[in-house]
């Protein structure tokens, strides 16, 4: 008896570890699988119609030189990025300060404008294009960089507030008051004893922040009118839009060279994103 | 080194129709040790954040020493809190976290490092000056939030429950600990705290508070001997004092089984009350019920027959629950008179120490005012 179910609970183990793999691999599949048809596509010489995965032929960095002589890729990346680094800052600071106020203030109109954000975060940003079209032309903000920024942060400022207040009711308020007793004020109990519990959530939507230009095509499609204010995105567009001319090979070494910065921010907050900043602070 | 008023004190929270606090009246001496105590929501721990300015007064004042500062922001109040879960920074070492406070007052910073080591030595924290909050003892974080507030030598310093996260024999060493705190520290104290056992043991004075409402405030020794209400008599002590409601008449209280003769001094005081013939809450603690043959023979006249149907043994006491005919009682007594459930016991009643409290407003029926009263008992 006993051996039997010392069997029947090595079988158990057997089937589990089985699909557990299968479902991992199969998953990798999926991930890999688009990546390397991009990686290969970026070396690939000549100008080839479509994606498919394939070894043959010569490598070259010939289409990266290309981008940069023939194109105007270099200015669209100096463009997102420029866009990116204000969007994250501006949005950063916003939503940090707005998320601390929600969490630790009380004032009139918090619950109401709390439940506001999440109607207008209901509205899907396509309903809204006209409406940004006419807020455009009033304030002359079509084809600007500034008016797409202006976009990004509002969109994303309803959310990452809740969240951000969310994050923050997880620091103890007891901090606070201990503080205040201590003798800091509002200012230097936000920078010195609650921001700093804050990383991993601010590094999160810092990176969030800093992706969103690189990948966003509706809204920088919509306000940018002329090439040399395009995106990367809306950039890169332009080499497979064309039927008749695709240059899948551009697109794949413009799409790639986007992963750079962002794994360099990455890299860099790596460190914030780790858990239990706030434990050994309060108890019970 | 300061006195704090409280005159008038009221608290109403926001959207809240009842006062959590209603006229809190109270003069801290300088020096004192003062510990509020009361049941979970009485107010206690408001009074005591409204002290150090993190709650709003909604009326009357408080003062310290001369000045009014129900308008003044927390950190200009000169007060040092501790906080029932410690609320040490987690980011900061022990040493920063001590420091911090000393730090925003500009003070420079050999001083600084003197008075750090100076309050780590005390509590024994030195050869935990480098390390984070995370990486310490329940009873270290208790120290570095009382070393927090050490180091700032304040006016006052402020106590919530600062003992209720430890276990309970750190609990009884980290009392003494503060006891002698306040020893060499000399400083004003105000602790709060729902254990009866850390307010009798700590205080000067103590607070007894329910319902935002102060009970009674006194020595231990006088809210244990003479409790102003039923509320207080049956708050303080453990186990509790026994309460039963029962007719008085002729010199006797009867009803719920119980009969006894009662005090010359009671009795004098209940006539001249005019509860002949009316309903009282007679009270008399665990302790005030005797077994032993010595009490039952100076006082036949209150010996009663009981059964025993629980006895719970402490240690060097017996705590007994009591059958008085019909009513159960509590009774304290020698452990080693040994007694078992189901026994046929007599007891005395101490009738010296019995306490008799009005049905209707549950008051203490005395005549004396309160110091006479510990004098007689003393």
């Amino acid at each position: 008896m006993a051996k039997n179910n010392h069997k029947k609970m090595k079988n158990k183990r057997f089937w589990n570890q089985f699909f557990t793999y299968v479902y991992l691999i199969f998953m990798t599949v999926i991930i890999i699988y688009p990546l390397l048809i991009t990686v290969t596509s970026a070396f690939k010489s000549g100008n080839l119609i479509s994606f498919d995965l394939s070894f043959e032929g010569e490598l070259t960095l010939n289409n990266f030189r290309r981008l940069f002589n023939d194109t105007l890729y270099g200015t669209w990346y100096m463009n997102t990025l420029m866009v990116a680094v204000v969007a994250m800052f501006i949005q950063v600071t916003i939503i940090t300060l707005a998320g601390y106020a929600y969490s630790r203030y009380r004032f009139i109109g918090r619950k109401s404008s709390l439940k506001f954000f999440i109607v207008v975060q209901m509205v899907p940003t396509i309903a809204a294009l006209t409406a940004f079209y006419v807020m455009a032309l009033l304030v002359g903000g079509l084809d600007t960089h500034g008016f797409l920024i202006f976009l990004y942060v509002g969109g994303a400022i309803p959310m990452n507030t809740w969240l951000m207040k969310g994050y923050f009711d997880t620091v103890p308020i007891d901090l606070d008051e201990s503080a205040k007793l201590d003798g800091a004020g509002h200012l230097r109990t936000f920078a010195q004893i609650v921001l700093p519990l804050m990383r991993p959530m601010i590094a999160v939507q810092a990176l969030w922040a800093f992706m969103t230009p690189f990948g966003e095509f509706m809204l920088a499609r919509f306000i940018l009118r002329s090439p040399e204010k395009y995106t990367v995105a809306i950039g890169l567009q332009q080499f497979i839009n064309d039927p008749r001319q695709q240059r899948v090979t551009l697109f794949a070494a413009g799409a790639i060279l986007i992963a750079v910065p962002i794994s360099i921010l990455f890299f860099y907050l790596q460190k914030n994103f780790v858990s239990g900043l706030t434990s050994g602070g309060t108890k019970g | 080194m300061a006195e704090i008023k409280l005159e008038h004190i009221h608290k109403r929270y926001e959207n809240a129709e009842d006062y959590a606090v209603t006229d809190f009246n109270l003069d801290v001496q300088d020096n004192e040790f003062i510990v509020f105590v009361g049941p979970s929501g009485c107010g206690k721990s408001t009074t005591l954040r409204m002290i150090a300015g993190l709650e709003e007064i909604t009326e009357g004042d408080l003062y310290i020493d001369e000045d009014v500062v129900n308008d003044v922001a927390p950190k200009d109040r000169d007060i040092a809190m501790v906080f029932q879960n410690y609320a040490l920074y987690p980011h900061m070492t022990v040493y920063d976290n001590m420091a911090f406070g000393l730090k925003l007052r500009k003070m420079p910073k050999s001083e600084i490092k003197e008075r750090v080591q100076k309050a780590a030595e005390m509590l024994g924290l030195t050869d935990l000056l480098d390390r984070k909050p995370a990486a310490l003892s329940g009873g270290q974080r208790q120290r570095v939030a009382l070393g927090r507030a050490v180091v700032r030598s304040p006016k006052v310093f402020l106590m919530d429950e600062p003992l209720s996260n430890l276990d309970a024999k750190l609990r009884v060493h980290m009392r003494t600990e503060i006891a002698k705190l306040h020893e060499e520290l000399e400083t004003t104290m105000i602790y709060v705290t729902h254990d009866q056992t850390e307010a009798m043991t700590l205080a000067d004075r103590i607070v007894i508070m329910e319902a935002g409402v102060i009970q009674q405030v006194g020595t231990p020794f006088e809210v244990y001997n003479s409790p102003d209400n039923a509320f207080v008599a049956s708050f303080i002590g453990s186990p509790a004092m026994n309460l039963h409601e029962v007719t008085y008449s002729q010199g006797r209280i009867t009803g719920q089984g119980i009969d006894l003769l009662v005090s010359e001094p009671s009795r004098k005081v209940l006539d001249e009350k005019g509860y002949e013939g009316k309903t009282v809450i007679f009270g008399i603690r665990p302790e005030d019920i005797h077994s032993e043959q010595i009490a039952l023979d100076t006082t036949p006249e209150t010996v009663v027959e009981t059964t025993i149907t629980v006895a719970e043994l402490t240690g060097a006491e017996s705590i007994l629950y009591i059958d008085v005919g019909g009513t159960e009682m509590v009774a304290v007594v020698d452990a080693r008179d040994f007694h078992q459930a189901g026994e046929k016991m007599e007891v005395a009643f101490n009738m010296n120490k019995a306490h008799f409290f009005d049905v209707e407003t549950e008051e203490v029926i005395r005549k004396k005012p309160i110091e006479e009263v510990v004098e007689t008992t003393l």
